[in-house]
């Protein structure tokens, strides 16, 4: 066969015959699968970005949060249930049978009638029984609900769940500092007690905030801890990390407009991270005995301001010193006037309510004042307008060490050197495992628990697995796993799309190449037909004149992947250069407890991709053109001789 | 040279000649002339000659390519049209022959048969004994390649390939190595008269240079048979003289054979020999 310089040297004459046509097949072709290498040589700079700064944060830690919410008892489907109806008809008996025991031994008046009607009515047409949904809310209904909640209950197997991972060890110390049912656990905005909250002094709610406290394991915050922070635990003071935007919030420091630019964004960045330990705020607990004395006490305020001038004012038998706003004090008694008698009927109907189960408890509030010892990673910035292309927000979500974007963390370490006076145990709780949230009103609980993995493989597939488990959208009853800390355990997942965008993408732009390069081979080769004739006169074999031109569909593709190269990497370059600073600043912004030299790019050459898709535009060439080459090897070359002379 | 015979002599060689050569023959008859007079510068007379054919002094060459019972169909639809009836020929070395007949005779068929650029649909075409129709595609090819050189009236230069790379298109297809090959073609440029158009583009080139070139990529694997398909029917009359001229030479030089389409009377004169054409069949 010919020689594959030769054979070059005329497939070249053919590409110059044509040359607007030539061009025109390069640009088009080359435009479509630039659009690929474009995208291609962007991710992998991603990829490579995110391979940098996972080095930093939590990203090369496989941390899961396993969850599971308990089956729920949903009472309002079952208020015609016949079963249901039997066991609310006996805790209702049980309710009155209690009470009026209880009234009769502490001799307080009750009538069964008018607290405790019964809640079960019966239809006028049928004769069946059903409870009334606004009756639904009655002791003896929700304590049948309950009943059955319990019943139904099994706790979480963690151990059996994990049993399958070997590297998958659970991390202590994680728990939300949530009130007990009744109880109030609030943030003090401005330092003010939202119950007592004047008028005048209400918050712009874009302005407000709604942070929420929860201990997290010592070896998960700890990279957010700012070193520099010098944290006295013998003040009392919580140590908390709290998102970036709160931080700037509670330094004073005004939100920077969003088309601020990046150097004044990362100054703003190292000014909140150089502060951080200048940030102090309050939450306040009250029990629901403070809560209700509180009531009392405002109640009263109000009262004696509105009518304590006028003359058939009658002050309270129990009055109450005003309270301050800012302390979350308990509520003080100023005066006690009343009579013996009073005193005891109060002490028997508490005597009474406790018997029944439904006493409130002992007043008890805590003031619990934080201190700021880090930053964690914020909601992305931006002014809210989700139109905008916001790189530094996208690459923030991208990267993320996050520690929930409204949570204040508390290093459990840190925590437990402060005195255990300042750290009441109905708050804070050192020796859980787990994330409990206790049963609510929804008849929902819900457990959660921080699981590392030594194998993100195995914790992959512990995802995969509760995937799968998942019945309905939010899995209830079943088994939730999604990662924790870092989107690292989703970046093989992204990787893993990734491949299969550009699989496709290369599928559809391959086709519509192939059909572009396929006429214009194909017309070439027609075209060509006389000149094919004239090589065969001349001695060419039939493989000659197809070696000839595979050379020559092998060149043209040859410069579709060169234009498509040098398209795809400008384009590339452009982005790189358009974003890298905004990226960069996100990156930072997502792990901004630490400073860090890295720069995040969009330029990245070093993939696998590049040379396998430059390989299938010329494969896409080949194909295209077989059909035509084999037809006009084919031909007989005098016919084709005479139909042009 | 015409002192020294007479006039009367003069006539009697141009009456011999006439009854001897019937006008198509023109070189043959130059030759005789030229013999003649030669003969009589030495004294001797013109009629001991016994009119000899001019091929006589040039000795007839063995044969080379034979055509035995040639015929070609082509389908058109449903109509056959036999283009060759019956074509019974045999073209010896050395020689020049000239294949005339009008448009559509099937002239230019029955040299591209004979150049195995197709099958007959009856006989054979036979080169040392053998039949082309048997050759396979690749034994054919190089039958075409180092025997046949085919010259075309429309030259088919590459247009995009300086003449030293035109000519050796042949021997790219022969895989003669580049080395030598830059020596041949400038060897050939030279020979046609292009020596100083070798790095010139057919676009810069006359239409009697561009055959030039043509034929000589023909010489390029040195053929022993050269195929020329009306080779002056696209230049006018001194240019084409010009190639009738080289024809000879190459014939003259290199003993290659020479074959001629033409429906040009003065270069079928001038061949050795003529064969005629008409409806498909010789006459």
């Amino acid at each position: 066969m010919i020689r594959l310089s030769d054979a070059v040297v005329l497939a070249h004459t053919k590409l110059q015959t044509h040359r607007v046509r030539t061009a025109i097949t390069i640009t088009i072709a080359g435009i479509l699968f630039s659009v690929i290498l474009a995208g291609v040589i962007v991710a992998q700079g991603v990829f490579t970005s995110i391979a940098t700064f996972s080095k930093e944060g939590l990203n090369e830690r496989s941390i899961l949060a396993v969850g599971r919410m308990s089956n729920p008892f949903n009472m309002y489907q079952n208020l015609e249930n016949q079963d249901f109806i039997k066991e609310v008809e006996a805790q209702h008996a049980r309710i009155v049978a209690q009470k009026t025991a209880a009234a009769k031994k502490y001799n307080v008046a009750y009538s069964a009638a008018t607290e405790d009607p019964s809640p079960i009515s019966i239809d006028d047409e049928t004769g069946r029984k059903y409870i009334d949904s606004r009756d639904a809310s009655s002791l003896a209904v929700t304590a049948a609900a309950k009943e059955r909640i319990e019943k139904s209950y099994k706790p979480f197997d963690l151990e059996g769940y994990l049993a399958p991972y070997s590297s998958a060890r659970v991390l202590e110390n994680n728990s939300r500092i949530q009130a007990p049912y009744g109880d109030t656990f609030e943030y003090m905005q401005d330092g003010i007690e939202e119950a007592l909250r004047g008028e005048d002094e209400q918050v712009n709610p874009a302005e407000a905030i709604h942070p929420s406290l929860a201990i997290v394991n010592q070896s998960v915050v700890e990279p957010f801890i700012n070193t520099s922070v010098s944290f006295d635990p013998s003040k009392g003071e919580i140590p908390v990390i709290i998102p970036f935007s709160h931080a700037e919030k509670l330094l004073g420091l005004k939100k920077l407009s969003g088309d601020a630019d990046t150097q004044t964004r990362y100054d703003r960045l190292n000014e909140v991270r150089n502060r951080i330990g200048e940030v102090t705020a309050s939450f306040c607990y009250r029990s629901a005995a403070s809560q209700y004395l509180l009531g009392e006490a405002q109640q009263q305020q109000r009262d004696l301001e509105k009518n304590g001038k006028k003359k058939e004012y009658v002050a309270p038998s129990v009055q109450y010193k005003p309270v301050s706003k800012t302390d979350c004090a308990a509520v003080e008694v100023e005066k006690d006037t009343r009579s013996t008698f009073e005193k005891e009927l109060a002490e028997r109907y508490t005597a009474y309510q406790k018997e029944i189960g439904t006493y409130i408890g002992d007043p008890v509030q805590y003031k619990i004042t934080i201190r700021a010892v880090g930053v964690s990673k914020d909601m992305p910035m931006g002014d809210g307008n989700p139109s905008a292309i916001d790189v530094s927000s996208l690459v923030q979500s991208l990267l993320g060490s996050w520690l929930g974007y409204d949570q204040w963390i508390i290093p459990p370490a840190l925590l437990r050197e402060v005195p255990e006076e300042y750290r009441p145990s109905i708050l804070f709780n050192l020796d859980e495992k787990q994330n409990r949230t206790p049963f609510s009103g929804s008849g929902i609980a819900m457990e959660e628990y921080l699981v590392e993995f030594d194998d993100p493989a195995e914790a992959r597939a512990a995802m995969k697995q509760s995937e799968n488990a998942g019945a309905g959208s939010f899995g209830r009853g079943e088994i939730s796993a999604y990662p924790f800390g870092s989107s690292a355990l989703l970046m093989d997942e992204a990787k893993a799309w990734f491949a299969k965008i550009v699989f496709w993408a290369l599928l559809i732009v391959g086709g519509i190449a192939a059909i572009i390069l396929g006429s214009v081979i194909g017309r070439t080769v027609a075209e060509g037909r006389r000149e094919s004739a004239v090589f065969r006169a001349i001695g060419a074999r039939r493989s000659d004149i197809g070696a000839i031109y595979a050379t020559y569909t092998i060149l043209l593709s040859a410069r579709i992947a060169l234009f498509a190269l040098l398209l795809g990497v400008t384009v590339a370059l452009v982005i790189e250069l358009m974003f890298t600073g905004e990226a960069t600043l996100g990156a930072r912004f997502a792990y901004a407890s630490i400073d860090t030299p890295s720069e995040f790019h969009f330029f990245g050459l070093a993939t696998w991709y590049i040379p396998m898709i430059l390989g299938a535009i010329i494969v896409v060439g080949l194909v295209s053109a077989i059909l035509p080459i084999i037809r006009s090897t084919r031909r007989n070359p005098i016919k084709d001789m005479r139909d042009d002379t | 040279m015409g002192g020294n015979i007479t006039d009367v002599q003069q006539r009697a060689i141009e009456e011999l000649i006439d009854q001897q050569f019937d006008g198509d023959s023109v070189v043959a008859a130059r030759r005789f002339r030229e013999y003649l007079i030669e003969r009589l510068k030495q004294g001797e007379k013109a009629d001991d000659t016994q009119a000899r054919r001019p091929e006589a002094k040039r000795e007839q060459g063995s044969v080379l390519l034979s055509v035995r019972n040639l015929g070609k169909t082509y389908k058109r639809g449903r109509q056959r049209i036999a283009v060759l009836k019956d074509i019974n020929l045999d073209i010896h070395e050395g020689e020049i022959v000239a294949i005339t007949g009008a448009s559509g005779s099937g002239k230019s068929t029955l040299l591209q048969l004979m150049g195995g650029l197709d099958k007959p649909t009856d006989g054979e075409v036979l080169y040392g004994g053998k039949n082309l129709a048997r050759l396979s595609d690749a034994k054919l090819s190089e039958f075409r390649r180092q025997t046949i050189g085919f010259v075309f009236q429309f030259f088919y230069l590459q247009p995009f390939l300086r003449l030293e790379r035109n000519l050796e298109v042949p021997g790219m297809f022969a895989r003669t190595k580049r080395k030598s090959r830059i020596g041949h073609s400038k060897e050939l440029s030279e020979r046609v008269g292009l020596g100083d158009r070798f790095q010139h583009y057919p676009r810069e080139l006359s239409g009697g240079q561009m055959q030039r070139a043509a034929i000589a990529r023909a010489l390029f694997n040195k053929p022993k048979i050269i195929l020329a398909d009306e080779p002056t029917g696209n230049l006018d009359s001194t240019n084409g003289q010009t190639i009738i001229e080289l024809f000879e030479s190459i014939r003259d030089e290199l003993g290659t054979t020479i074959v001629i389409v033409t429906h040009d009377p003065a270069i079928a004169r001038r061949a050795d020999r003529e064969i005629r054409i008409k409806d498909g069949a010789l006459i």
